[in-house]
């Protein structure tokens, strides 16, 4: 992989992924800014247990519970706290699901990474062609140094599309998260530029 | 079938500034007049071999730095002890509570030790004393220290008080220009 990386060890100036958001783009998929008009198809995975079964955030109810994030996702971006994403689908942008940075740290040149696929999609590849690009605009253009991930300890689909996209186990985090009423541990994954 | 467990309700814990006693030490809240004992650690430019922020250049800074931590409390961000010797009362370093999730029971624990006072186990005292004090009395369940690799000591203090070594961050930080790694410990509530 081609390293674009500073040499220098300053803090990262990001200000232009900020000024604007950025648009990614793979063979079968398009990774834009999502936004409120997206609620219908967040509500459509967030609300299905078997997807939220391995996510942080409690099982959508209603398409209320969708909207009350969405909107929260422009300020997380002018802060520079989170970018992202929502997935779609060539040609015709259909929505299959979200991903994105967080935990965005200039200083250190890091970055953490999230994601999540609507259950009629999974099994096509697609969280792994998005997460791959995902990684390669983190190092190519953001310059940075490291980009992790986490996930729960029995979700194995996760796991593996991390694995695919080159991530390397670094531990287990026990007890890491309470949801849904009790403890779950979790793997953290991570990546290096030039590795 | 167990109850569901639910998030943490920690406002009792933030309503006074907490005073732990061990055999050697005091952790307690630091104060004006701990304004030198903090600069020796904060102050110490061989900080920088171990954590990545830089050391205060000027006393005043240090003076500041015990309204911050005055402030953190008050925003219930973070509980930042003086670790205070019982025979001279003065603050040999810090014990800081910091990341605290009432949603999911966790926290992360930092702590420093200036130079001066390495080498007699005062810090594995104020750390095991601190986990007590998380898991009896806050109800946290999993406890989170992180360090350099490079940094030894830190790392034994970790084990020392019951902590598991359970993850290594690859180049996760940038210190003195270089990238550094950092080991991650956990304890977790039996």
């Amino acid at each position: 992989m081609p390293s674009s990386e500073n040499s220098s060890f300053e803090p990262l100036d990001l200000s232009r992924f900020f000024d604007q958001h950025p648009m990614l783009e793979t063979e079968r998929l398009t990774l834009r800014q999502i936004t409120v008009a997206d609620a219908e198809d967040v509500f459509a995975y967030g609300s299905d247990p078997e997807v939220t079964k391995y996510m942080i955030f409690p099982t959508h109810r209603t398409l209320a519970d969708s909207i009350q994030w969405l909107q929260g996702v422009p300020g997380e971006f002018a802060r520079k706290e989170r970018m992202s994403f929502a997935i779609t689908l060539k040609p015709d942008g259909k929505f299959i699901g979200s991903c994105g940075f967080h935990d965005i740290s200039p200083k250190h040149h890091r970055l953490m990474m999230g994601y999540v696929l609507n259950r009629n999609y999974w099994g096509n590849g697609y969280m792994t062609e998005a997460v791959h690009e995902l990684i390669c605009f983190a190092f190519e253009e953001m310059s940075m140094h490291r980009v992790a991930a986490t996930c729960d300890f029995d979700n194995v689909r996760s796991a593996a599309v991390m694995e695919r996209c080159g991530m390397k186990l670094e531990g287990i985090l026990r007890d890491f998260e309470l949801r849904h009423g009790r403890f779950v541990t979790a793997k953290t994954y991570a990546i290096l530029n030039g590795n | 079938m167990a109850a569901e467990i639910i998030p943490l309700d920690l406002s009792r814990i933030f309503e006074h500034f907490p005073v732990l006693e061990t055999e050697r030490l005091v952790l307690r809240e630091l104060i004006g007049s701990d304004t030198e004992d903090l600069f020796a650690y904060y102050g110490d430019p061989s900080i920088k071999d171990y954590v990545s922020y830089s050391a205060f250049k000027s006393i005043d800074i240090a003076r500041d730095e015990i309204g911050r931590i005055a402030e953190g409390f008050k925003a219930h961000k973070f509980v930042e002890f003086g670790v205070a010797r019982k025979s001279d009362n003065r603050i040999v370093g810090v014990c800081t509570l910091h990341h605290i999730s009432p949603d999911h029971h966790r926290m992360e624990l930092g702590y420093g030790l200036a130079r001066a006072y390495w080498g007699f186990g005062y810090m594995t005292e104020a750390v095991r004393e601190v986990i007590r004090y998380a898991f009896e009395e806050m109800g946290i369940h999993r406890i989170e220290a992180e360090c350099e690799t490079g940094n030894i000591r830190s790392c034994r203090v970790a084990e020392r008080c019951g902590m598991t070594l359970e993850v290594t961050r690859q180049e996760n930080e940038i210190n003195k220009g270089r990238f550094v790694s950092n080991h991650v410990y956990a304890i977790i509530r039996k």
